[in-house]
């Protein structure tokens, strides 16, 4: 059976809470699970039961290039917070196929049948819109680690994030660049058929604008597109001094390769894509020069941050991208939030984790306030040899 | 706007290499072999691998892959269409086998090269740019365009100088006739499953040259304008295809060039439209129901 819409969800909340006091557990009253309240506060505070926490990221099809990232930051997150003992958490995993049936599916059977405390993800905003009103109406936090649209954490307040939006990032690497290469007139490249990088653009021309650096070329391409020649003689012609690009990583590898080949040698600036080892691998010599803004850096000095790229890239035998840093992170966001009050229900997640500040994470200072959105500063680096250094 | 021009005709030699494969297994058996864009990709994946472990030029490289797609070719057929024949709806079952026989052969792929795209490294093939009466082309898209115009015409040349092709018009003109004059159908079947795989397979890697990385859509996202090109050509025209290929190739950087990225498909699948209404058999199409 699956519960195809929110009304599935609410009734098998009602159905819950009509068995009585009996079912350990239902998805409005905090103090339903007693066992799932623990004694101690912060670094001593002890749970008996063990805390379940969902995770629906896309570990195949179209987005598994982050799902599979985010699945081992978090299950490596959780199990050194499981090693600092007093709670352990077990992390039920689900495979969302990148694809908004099946992550609702994979929401709906964690908050029905598994009863899970939180929810991790999904990996794509375009399934958060559905996923989290079904969240939001059963009463379940959730915290998304890639979710980075606009209009997310508004829609409820069991919703939050840890990544950074996209508009954030470009918005510090373009005066980054600007400082740096003293760019005066620069090419824009961006998806217009998708929402994301569509909404990055207009913050990229508000930059712009501020910033007074004139726009030589403005050009756009559809997310499935593979052959992008024709927009990048447009630029080739108008000759920019850089060229700042808005693309999903599917569309970035071939677009700069191409880019490269053709002769355009100014340096490309990015947002959220460009940030990872893999897609630097698959560009090679071409990711030199990349300029990319993004919530984590391997070379960041944050605390924690060496050590968690050591026991990755041991754990895993490939380095962590930004995917798995905010995964990873999440983990400890939310054992923060249980540590609180030291109570893993769902409304003493949702309460406290509207409440982090200021906390030291790998990613830098990192708080979520209690409308759900994160604040923290994002870090711009450019590519040479073949490594992120820091701009 | 030169420039534009040529970038058209890489593009639409790329089409049309897809597109021939595809229409020749259509003009000599009416078969519309829907796995055709799985077996592109497969070519693109392969050739990838065959490149990162061995390091041979790509000279040899392309035959090698070609031979694989042939073999693939000959496979398709005995899986998809060959259990099939004589039902009386022989044409359509083999086109849902065929879809299905794609779906398996790209979870092959999947499960062989996992989800992420793939590309040939940087300096497999030489990065050289060069500029001629101001259109700057790569080295890469010289050589796709040379290679899609032998092959092309090495197509042509075979089908209407060689004995294979002789038996290939033959069964494209009545099968059951061609039988019985001597013709060996089912060699001739599998004869051209094989070319049309090869060339399919080729197309997927120089395009995955061209484009500098291949994932599991390649295949998908060529699919929709190599079906116009064969339609905009005439189905079952090989010169129509060529030509349709460069013409969509041409009016797709046009329309970017000129407009906007988000009506390049407007203007390829307007275009077919109008050809459709103004020449129901397509730019090359004849009165005649099949040709080679």
């Amino acid at each position: 059976m699956r519960l195809k819409s929110t009304t599935g969800a609410v009734l098998a909340a009602a159905a819950l809470l009509a068995t009585g006091a009996c079912v350990s557990q239902d998805t409005t009253d905090a103090s339903s699970d007693s066992a799932l309240s623990g004694s101690g506060t912060g670094a001593d505070c002890t749970i008996d039961e063990t805390v379940k926490i969902g995770a629906v990221f896309s570990l195949t099809e179209a987005a598994a290039f982050a799902g599979t990232y985010q699945q081992e930051g978090l299950a490596l997150g959780f199990e050194e917070v499981n090693a600092a003992g007093g709670i352990t958490y077990e992390v039920i995993q689900e495979d969302d196929k990148t694809s908004v049936e099946d992550s609702t599916a994979a929401f709906e059977k964690l908050i029905d049948r598994d009863k899970v405390s939180a929810i991790v993800g999904p990996t794509l905003s375009g399934m958060a819109f559905t996923t989290y009103t079904d969240a939001q109406s059963a009463g379940v936090p959730a915290l998304g680690v890639s979710t980075t649209a606009e209009g997310i954490p508004e829609i409820g307040d069991y919703i939050f994030r840890a990544s950074l939006p996209e508009e954030v990032a470009l918005a510090a690497s373009i005066p980054a660049a600007k400082e740096a290469l003293g760019l005066t007139k620069v090419a824009v490249l961006y998806d217009n058929a998708d929402e994301f990088t569509a909404s990055a653009f207009n913050t990229i021309s508000d930059v712009l604008t501020e910033e007074g650096i004139e726009v030589v070329a403005e050009e756009t391409f559809e997310t499935a597109d593979t052959d992008f020649s024709a927009q990048l003689t447009s630029v080739l012609e108008a000759d920019p001094d850089a060229v700042i690009l808005s693309a999903l990583p599917g569309a970035t590898v071939p677009l700069v390769k191409q880019a490269r080949e053709l002769g355009i040698e100014a340096p490309i600036v990015g947002g959220n894509a460009f940030n990872s080892p893999v897609l630097v691998g698959a560009l090679e010599t071409a990711a030199e020069g990349l300029i990319v803004g993004g919530a984590w850096s391997a070379a960041s000095d944050t605390t924690g941050n060496a050590e968690f790229i050591a026991n990755y890239t041991e754990k895993y035998g490939r380095a962590p991208d930004q995917f798995a840093a905010q995964a990873y992170t999440a983990a400890y966001l939310l054992d923060q939030a249980v540590r609180a009050d030291c109570d893993a229900n769902r409304e003493a997640i949702k309460d406290n984790l509207g409440q982090i500040l200021e906390y030291d994470s790998i990613l830098g200072p990192i708080s979520i306030d209690e409308n759900g959105e994160v604040h923290q500063e994002p870090v711009v680096q450019i590519i040479q040899d073949g490594a992120f250094t820091i701009l | 706007m030169l420039q534009q021009l040529a970038n058209g005709v890489f593009a639409g030699a790329i089409y049309a290499l897809f597109a021939i494969g595809f229409t020749l297994v259509f003009g000599v058996l009416r078969h519309l072999n829907l796995a055709h864009p799985a077996v592109f990709t497969a070519g693109a994946f392969v050739g990838i691998e065959i490149a990162a472990r061995t390091a041979i030029p790509v000279w040899i490289l392309l035959p090698v892959v070609a031979l694989f797609g042939a073999l693939a070719g000959v496979l398709v057929e005995r899986v998809a269409f060959r259990p099939l024949r004589g039902r009386d709806d022989e044409h359509f079952a083999g086109l849902i086998s065929s879809v299905a026989l794609g779906g398996v052969i790209i979870a092959l792929l999947q499960a062989r090269y996992g989800t992420e795209p793939k590309s040939f490294a940087m300096d497999y093939f030489p990065q050289r740019l060069f500029e001629v009466a101001g259109i700057r082309v790569t080295l890469t898209q010289l050589v796709t365009l040379g290679l899609a115009l032998v092959l092309m015409l090495g197509l042509a040349w075979l089908v209407s100088a060689t004995s294979l092709g002789r038996s290939m018009r033959a069964v494209a003109e009545n099968p059951t006739a061609a039988k019985v004059l001597g013709v060996n159908v089912g060699r001739v079947t599998a004869g051209t499953y094989a070319l049309s795989s090869a060339l399919g397979t080729v197309a997927g890697a120089l395009l995955a040259l061209n484009l500098g990385q291949a994932g599991r859509d390649l295949g998908a996202s060529i699919e929709l304008v190599g079906f116009a090109v064969i339609i905009l050509g005439g189905l079952g025209s090989l010169w129509g295809a060529m030509a349709a290929g460069v013409v969509l190739g041409i009016a797709e950087a046009l329309t970017i060039h000129l407009f906007d990225s988000t009506w390049k498909s407007m203007v390829a699948f307007a275009l077919l439209f109008a050809v459709l209404v103004l020449r129901p058999r397509g730019l090359f199409g004849h009165v005649k129901v099949r040709e080679v």
